[in-house]
C-alpha cells in the first residue's frame, strides 16, 4: 500500500492541485471584478 | 512501510463524535454532510412553502399578512435554491465523484471542509432575520431594486449571506475541476468519464464564471443603500433595469447549475436500469456543453417586458429557442438508450422515468415564455411559477431524490425498503402535478404571482393546487423515514448493488472503505 495515495494532503499531486485551485480562483475573482469594469466603461 | 502504512491509516480513521463532523476533511464525510443540511433546508423551506399554499387555499386572508406572506415566498426561493437543491448536488458530488474516477479523496480536503461549513452560517444569517425588526426580505429572491431597499435590518444579512453561499459555492466548484482534472486513475481519459462527473465539470465552471457575478452585484446593492453609491439609483445617474441585467446573467446560468447535475444523474440511472450502455455519450457531453455556452446568451428573456430594442427582444428569444435543440438530445438519447433495452423499474428508475416526462413539460412551457410576443401575457402570472416549478421540483429535485436511492444502498451497505420507496415516488409523481399543473391554468386566466389574495375567479385551481402541496409536502416524510431506517439497518446490500450498474464506484465494497481508493484502480 502506498501511503502517498491515503490522502491528498500527501499525495506527490499536491502542488498541481493548489496551482489549478489558484488559477480558477483568479478567474472567478476576474468575473467579479469584471462586473465592476464593465459598468465603469459601460457609456 | 507497512508500519508507515499502518500508522498513516490509524491517523486518518474517522475521529469520534462531533470532533469527526466539524474536522473532517474526508469526501464521504462532507458529502453526508452536505446532504443532511440539504436535506433540514428541504424542511424548512417546504414549510414556508406550505404557509403559502394554507394562505391560498382560499381568497381572501387567512393566515399570514401580506408582508409575511412576501416574506414567505422569498425566503422558500432563497433557502430552496441555495440552501437545498444546491448543496444537495455538491453533497451527490463530494461522495461519488471520488470513487467514480478512481481517487482517494477529493483534490483539496481542507478546503472542501471550509465549503461546506460556511454554509450553516449562512443559512443562520439568512433565517435569522426571522427575529429582526421588520422580518426577512420581501422583495422576492431577485432582490430587484429599488423594492429590496424597502427591507428593514434585515438587508445587510442578506447580502453576507448571500456573499457566504456564493464563496462556498466557488471553493465547491474549484475543487470538483481540481478533483477532476489532477486525480484521475491512470487510464481514465476524459472520454471515459461517467456522465455525472462530466455534468459536474461543466457546472463547476459555470457556478465559477456566474456566482462572483452574484456577489458584484449585491455588493453594489449594499453600497446603494449604505454607501451613497448609484448604481442603480436613477437621481444619482445609475439604472435600477442594469441591475436585472446583470441578476440575470448570473441567473440564467443559475437555473442550469440546478439542472445539469440532474441530468447527469439521469444519465447514470437510465443506463443502469435499461441494461445497455448510454446512448449517444459523446453527443451528451456536446450537448451539454452547448447549453452551458447558451446559458450565458440568454439571460434577457427574464425580462422581456422591461422595455427593449427589438432586436434585442429577437435575439434573446431566437438564442433561448436555440437550447431546445441540446437538451432535445439528452432527451432522445436517454429515450434511445431505453429503446429495446432489458428494463425494470426500481424505484431510482421510476423517478428518473418521471424526470424524463416531468421535466420535459417544465421545458416546454420554457418554450412557450421564451417566445417574446407570448411572454407579454405570460409575464408575472403564475404560468411562470408552474413552469420553473416543474423544472426545479420534478427536474432537479426529482433527480436528486433518484440519486439518494439508487446510491444510498452503496452509502450504506443497505437495501431501502422497495416498497415504501415506490409508494413515496407515487405519492409524489401524483400529488407534484395535483400541485403544479392548474397553476398553468391560473396563470394563463391571468392569476399573478407572489400575492396572498386572489379574484374569487381563480377559488377553484388554487384549492386544488392546495391539496396536492399538502399531500406532496406530507409524502416526503415517508423519504425522510426511508433514508433514516436505511442508514440504520436493511438488507445487505451488494458491491455492485445493481445489477447493470457500470463504474467504479460499484467496484468498492458497500458501505466503501473511509478512504475510497487507497490504490489506483484498474480502468477498464
Amino acid at each position: 500500500m502506498n501511503p502517498a495515495a491515503m490522502t491528498p494532503s500527501l499525495d506527490p499531486r499536491r502542488r498541481t492541485n493548489v496551482r489549478t485551485a489558484l488559477i480558477l480562483a483568479a478567474v472567478a475573482l476576474a468575473c467579479y471584478l469584471g462586473i465592476y469594469a464593465y459598468y465603469v466603461l459601460l457609456p | 512501510m507497512a508500519d508507515i502504512a499502518l500508522t498513516h491509516d490509524q491517523h486518518h480513521a474517522p475521529r469520534g463524535g462531533l470532533a469527526r463532523w466539524l474536522f473532517t476533511t474526508n469526501h464521504k464525510d462532507i458529502g453526508t454532510l452536505y446532504l443532511c443540511f440539504s436535506g433540514l433546508m428541504l424542511l424548512t423551506g417546504g414549510s414556508f412553502a406550505m404557509v403559502i399554499r394554507a394562505e391560498l387555499f382560499q381568497p381572501g386572508l387567512q393566515f399570514v399578512e401580506p408582508l409575511t406572506y412576501n416574506q414567505m415566498t422569498t425566503m422558500h426561493a432563497l433557502v430552496m435554491i441555495f440552501g437545498a437543491i444546491m448543496p444537495a448536488f455538491v453533497g451527490l458530488a463530494n461522495w461519488m465523484i471520488p470513487m467514480m474516477i478512481g481517487a482517494p479523496d477529493m483534490a483539496l480536503p481542507r478546503l472542501n471542509n471550509w465549503s461546506f461549513w460556511l454554509l450553516p452560517f449562512a443559512f443562520t444569517l439568512l433565517l435569522s432575520t426571522w427575529f429582526l425588526p421588520g422580518g426577512p426580505p420581501a422583495g422576492g429572491w431577485t432582490m430587484y431594486p429599488p423594492l429590496i431597499f424597502q427591507t428593514g435590518a434585515a438587508f445587510p444579512f442578506l447580502i453576507f449571506a448571500i456573499h457566504l453561499m456564493g464563496i462556498s459555492s466557488v471553493m465547491g466548484a474549484i475543487n470538483i475541476i481540481t478533483t477532476v482534472f489532477n486525480m484521475r486513475a491512470p487510464g481514465m481519459s476524459f472520454f471515459k468519464l461517467p456522465l455525472f462527473v462530466w455534468t459536474w465539470i461543466i457546472t463547476a465552471f459555470l457556478l465559477i464564471a456566474a456566482m462572483p457575478v452574484l456577489a458584484g452585484v449585491v455588493t453594489m446593492l449594499l453600497t446603494d443603500k449604505y454607501f451613497g453609491t448609484s448604481f442603480f439609483n436613477a437621481a444619482g445617474g445609475g439604472d435600477p433595469v442594469m441591475f436585472q441585467h446583470v441578476f440575470w446573467f448570473f441567473g440564467h446560468p443559475e437555473v442550469y447549475i440546478m439542472i445539469l447535475p440532474a441530468f447527469g444523474i439521469v444519465s447514470q440511472i437510465v443506463p443502469t436500469f435499461a441494461r445497455k450502455p448510454l446512448f449517444g455519450y459523446r453527443s451528451m457531453i456536446y450537448a451539454v456543453v452547448c447549453i452551458a455556452l447558451l446559458s450565458f446568451i440568454v439571460w434577457a428573456h427574464h425580462m422581456f417586458t422591461v422595455g427593449m430594442p427589438l432586436a434585442g427582444e429577437l435575439f434573446f428569444m431566437y438564442s433561448t429557442i436555440l437550447i431546445s435543440v441540446p437538451t432535445g438530445v439528452k432527451v432522445f438519447n436517454w429515450v434511445a438508450t431505453m429503446w429495446r433495452g432489458s428494463l425494470s423499474f426500481e424505484t431510482p428508475m421510476l423517478w428518473a422515468l418521471a424526470f424524463i416526462v416531468l421535466f420535459s413539460i417544465g421545458g416546454f412551457s420554457g418554450l412557450m415564455l421564451g417566445l417574446a410576443p407570448v411572454d407579454f401575457q405570460y409575464q408575472d402570472t403564475y404560468f411562470v411559477v408552474a413552469h420553473f416549478h416543474y423544472v426545479l421540483v420534478t427536474g432537479a429535485l426529482f433527480a436528486i431524490i433518484a440519486a439518494v436511492y439508487f446510491w444510498l444502498p452503496k452509502w450504506t451497505g443497505h437495501m431501502y425498503n422497495e416498497g415504501l420507496g415506490k409508494l413515496h415516488f407515487w405519492l409524489s409523481a401524483i400529488s407534484v402535478n395535483v400541485l403544479f399543473f392548474p397553476q398553468h391554468f391560473l396563470g394563463l386566466a391571468g392569476m399573478p404571482r407572489r400575492i396572498p389574495d386572489y379574484a374569487t375567479q381563480f377559488a377553484g385551481w388554487n384549492m386544488v393546487s392546495s391539496i396536492g402541496g399538502f399531500v406532496f409536502g406530507a409524502s416526503q416524510l415517508i423519504f425522510l423515514y426511508l433514508v433514516i431506517s436505511t442508514v440504520r439497518s436493511g438488507a445487505i446490500a451488494s458491491d455492485q448493488v445493481w445489477e447493470g450498474a457500470q463504474g467504479l464506484e460499484w467496484t468498492l465494497p458497500s458501505p466503501p472503505p473511509y478512504h475510497s481508493f487507497t490504490e489506483a484502480p484498474d480502468v477498464p
